[in-house]
């Protein structure tokens, strides 16, 4: 099921997890940090207001081969499928499409206890993205054309 | 002669002749002569029907009034428009039930007749019964079938002659044209493959010579009046008034028998309904842009004849009165399209106003049957035009009007044709076909398509060429975009869908440089391919791109803090480098700059540190704060300036931009 928001309205007061990350932990973090499976994005908080709203549905999933594949629908139209390669190193995650472009920054992971959800923070802490574990639709994934 | 014929046998409930009545003194009526009465008659009578005449009342013409016309004249007066149920506010909105037709007497002087109705209190418009003209020379070259074998097409469809029709997927064969360029085409083969392939739902009318309903790669894709067809023989069963109309309705003879084989007719008609839906994947002759995909989905094809011969080799018909009355019934009986390959003369009306103070009853029946309803995808219908064959630097009228797509006319080359009109008035271009291209060997750089064999050398398919045969082609996308939509469940107005058709275009400019030469009768005749530039429309159509924006445009994304380009051609086809925009404009030639208004909402929401504004088809944008909103692009479609008024001039064509302003930004517009 395909789930809408809005990048709406006046709010979006920052909020934003950026300045105390925990304390570094010595065991393997990809053990702890494992986020191959299928998110969909259902937040995104800047620490700019905003005004207007615009339609955005993300899906992505991290393979535990170090590929992704991201389905975005930015307004209307078809979901565009993009494919491309992930890296996680410690809590950061980086990573490069198919075709060599690079990501627009890297990120810095989380996940909750349940490792249901997934907090991606941009390297300048702009931008905190949240996913919800979520198997991406079929009809998302066999009507996406390539961007 | 014929026109009077058909008037006779005209069985409209309205008319309103009447038997004898004592003549009104000639005092009555004044001379011919005064200002007040010329400016009632608002064309001249230079290619019309010396036999009849149409006049414009504000009010149902009284006894008097109709005592008045016949001892001047008029031998019978009839209502234009039979009246439909339902509908008479819309008839009324657009002056439909104010027309009427006026036959003149066997010696009635034409012009001082139509003086003396002029000064008639009543009468508000005279109209002199003018002719309009096929978009083509009409001359058709019977298909002899390939050298080689035809195998299918890509996959797509069995039908065997697929692979000949270059304008559905050029892939710059050297025997069409030496010059043949791959992807000089409508780009419809994926569409095909992925998207639609039609709808029977959606009806298109041929307003042309007869489309002939038993043709083997029509007929299943033809309309049908079920209530007709079941009905009974010469009773008007659907009450339509028109009787026995199983296909449509010959309005040159006013009778549901088609003529297409008396001499004279071309197979004009039934060329330009194969071009639109040909029955696809049958295994038999030709594919068409609608035609469906063999399972019975193609559009289908309402025949409403205006033409045919005289059987003396000659065109006849096409009447103001007759393409009017054609326009009405296909607007009345379902039809969501109409493919006009016909129009005045290019330089017969030289601005919007020209025409408008024509004001005649045809323009009239285009706006009428633009604002009726017969689908569920659009709030009305739209009518095409084909832009002339005159290779005059202006489209002829009506589809030079600023509201009303006109179709200008590329060869397999991807070039102008030396026949099209082209500049301001022709609102975007498609394949028309194109003669004496080397190596000229064949006809195959024509277009091929459906013809009656009764006119074709006893084939049911050949070639033609003219801005004729592009206008079907663009109408037979556009009716792929309705089903497309309509398969999606996406509603537009028709204005936005006539954007969606004229922006749905790719770049034809680029190529326009030096000359391009022929063979044969022609070799002497070079084109000069600068003069088109900016002149054939706002590019080449491009069914892909329809369905694309159909489907929904992307949002584009900026980056906060810098200022940058974005490209416009999701939202303008790859004709947008080209196209000229609205706003203030700053700069010179290549240089130039349109700045774009925005709304105060908009500026706020992304913080703009200047108007964005569009130079080389992108659009420049500054913000310095996260956010999104909606910006609107305007843009000619077809030419430098908008028509109207007392100008010849493009469609404007406009789009909302969506735009989202992040903090981060990949190269490739991939989110993360």
């Amino acid at each position: 099921m395909k789930r809408f928001f809005s990048i709406a309205a006046l709010l979006l007061l920052c909020v934003i997890a950026t300045g105390c990350p925990d304390k570094p932990d010595d065991s393997d973090p990809k053990e702890k940090l494992d986020i191959t499976g299928e998110w969909q994005l259902t937040q995104l908080t800047t620490k700019a207001v905003q005004v207007g709203d615009q339609t955005v549905d993300i899906y992505v999933a991290f393979t535990s081969a170090g590929n992704f594949d991201l389905y975005q629908m930015l307004g209307t139209g078809r979901y565009r499928h993009y494919t491309g390669f992930w890296t996680l190193t410690g809590e950061t995650l980086t990573g490069s499409y198919t075709g060599g472009a690079s990501w627009a920054s890297s990120y810095t992971v989380s996940l909750d206890q349940g490792k249901t959800q997934l907090v991606l923070i941009t390297a300048d802490g702009s931008e905190v993205h949240t996913y919800r574990k979520q198997s991406i639709p079929q009809d998302v994934t066999a009507n996406a054309v390539e961007p | 002669m014929l026109q009077r014929k058909f008037l006779l046998s005209l069985t409209l409930s309205a008319v309103l002749a009447t038997a004898c009545v004592e003549n009104p003194k000639l005092g009555d009526i004044p001379s011919a002569g005064s200002d007040r009465i010329m400016t009632k008659i608002i064309n001249s009578p230079a290619d019309s029907d010396p036999g009849s005449i149409l006049l414009y009342f504000d009010q149902t013409p009284d006894q008097n009034v109709l005592d008045q016309l016949r001892a001047n004249g008029a031998s019978k007066v009839e209502k234009l428009f039979n009246n439909v149920p339902g509908k008479e506010e819309l008839e009324k909105r657009f002056g439909l039930d104010g027309w009427y037709l006026v036959v003149l007497d066997e010696n009635a002087p034409l012009e001082k007749t139509a003086a003396r109705m002029a000064g008639l209190e009543a009468v508000r418009k005279v109209e002199y019964n003018l002719f309009f003209h096929k978009a083509s020379d009409c001359i058709t070259y019977p298909f002899e079938g390939p050298v080689v074998p035809a195998t299918k097409a890509e996959g797509i469809f069995n039908d065997p002659n697929l692979n000949e029709q270059w304008q559905y997927a050029n892939h710059g064969n050297p025997s069409v044209a030496s010059t043949a360029y791959v992807g000089g085409d409508i780009n419809v083969e994926q569409v095909w493959k992925t998207l639609t392939c039609g709808d029977n739902s959606i009806i298109v009318a041929v307003i042309d010579e007869a489309v002939k309903p038993s043709h083997p790669d029509l007929a299943a894709n033809m309309w049908v009046n079920a209530k007709e067809q079941a009905g009974q023989p010469g009773v008007d069963d659907d009450g339509n008034g028109y009787i026995d109309d199983v296909y449509g309705f010959n309005f040159v003879n006013m009778t549901h028998e088609f003529d297409w084989t008396t001499s004279g007719n071309s197979g004009h008609g039934t060329h330009c309904a194969g071009s639109i839906a040909a029955v696809n994947n049958n295994g038999i002759g030709v594919s068409g842009v609608a035609g469906g995909s063999g399972k019975g989905d193609g559009v289908r094809i309402m025949s409403c004849q205006i033409f045919t011969g005289d059987g003396e080799g000659h065109t006849i018909g096409a009447s103001v009165a007759n393409t009017a009355r054609a326009i009405k019934y296909a607007g009345d009986n379902g039809a969501s399209l109409i493919s006009c390959s016909y129009g005045y003369t290019a330089g017969t009306f030289r601005s919007d106003d020209a025409y408008m103070k024509h004001g005649g009853a045809e323009g009239d029946a285009i706006h009428y049957f633009e604002a009726c309803r017969n689908n569920d995808v659009l709030d009305g219908n739209v009518a095409i035009f084909a832009a002339g064959n005159d290779g005059k630097d202006y489209a002829g009228y009506p589809g030079a009007l600023n509201d009303i797509i006109s179709v200008s006319a590329f060869g397999p080359d991807y070039l102008p044709t030396y026949y099209t009109n082209y500049g301001p008035g022709c609102n975007i271009t498609a394949p028309g076909g194109e003669a004496y291209l080397a190596p000229w060997t064949s006809y195959s750089g024509l277009i091929l398509s459906t013809l009656p064999p009764e006119v074709n050398g006893g084939n049911d398919y050949g070639y033609m060429q003219g801005t004729s045969m592009a206008c079907p082609h663009v109408t037979g996308v556009a009716a792929l975009g309705l089903a497309y939509a309509r398969k999606l469940g996406k509603h537009f107005t028709v204005q936005e869908f006539k954007n969606l058709i004229v922006t749905s275009a790719r770049d034809f400019d680029t190529r326009l440089n030096g000359q391009k030469t022929y063979e044969g009768t022609r070799k002497n005749n070079p084109l000069e391919l600068y003069r088109y530039r900016k002149m054939m429309g706002s590019g080449a159509i491009d069914a892909w791109l329809l369905c694309m924006q159909i489907e929904g445009i992307p949002s584009l994304t900026a980056k906060v803090g810098e200022n940058q380009w974005i490209d416009l051609s999701p939202y303008f086809g790859t004709a947008s480098i080209n196209l000229t925009y609205l706003g203030r404009a700053e700069g010179e030639g290549s240089n130039i700059k349109y700045y774009i208004e925005v709304s105060d909402d908009a500026r706020s929401a992304l913080g703009l540190a200047e108007d964005p504004y569009v130079q080389f088809g992108r659009l420049w944008i500054h913000p310095t704060k996260v956010g999104a909103a909606k910006i609107t692009v305007k843009a000619v479609g077809g030419g430098t300036i908008v028509g109207g008024g007392d100008k010849i001039g493009g469609m404007e064509v406009s789009h909302d931009i969506s735009v989202i302003a992040r903090n981060i930004k990949s190269s490739n517009g991939g989110w993360l």
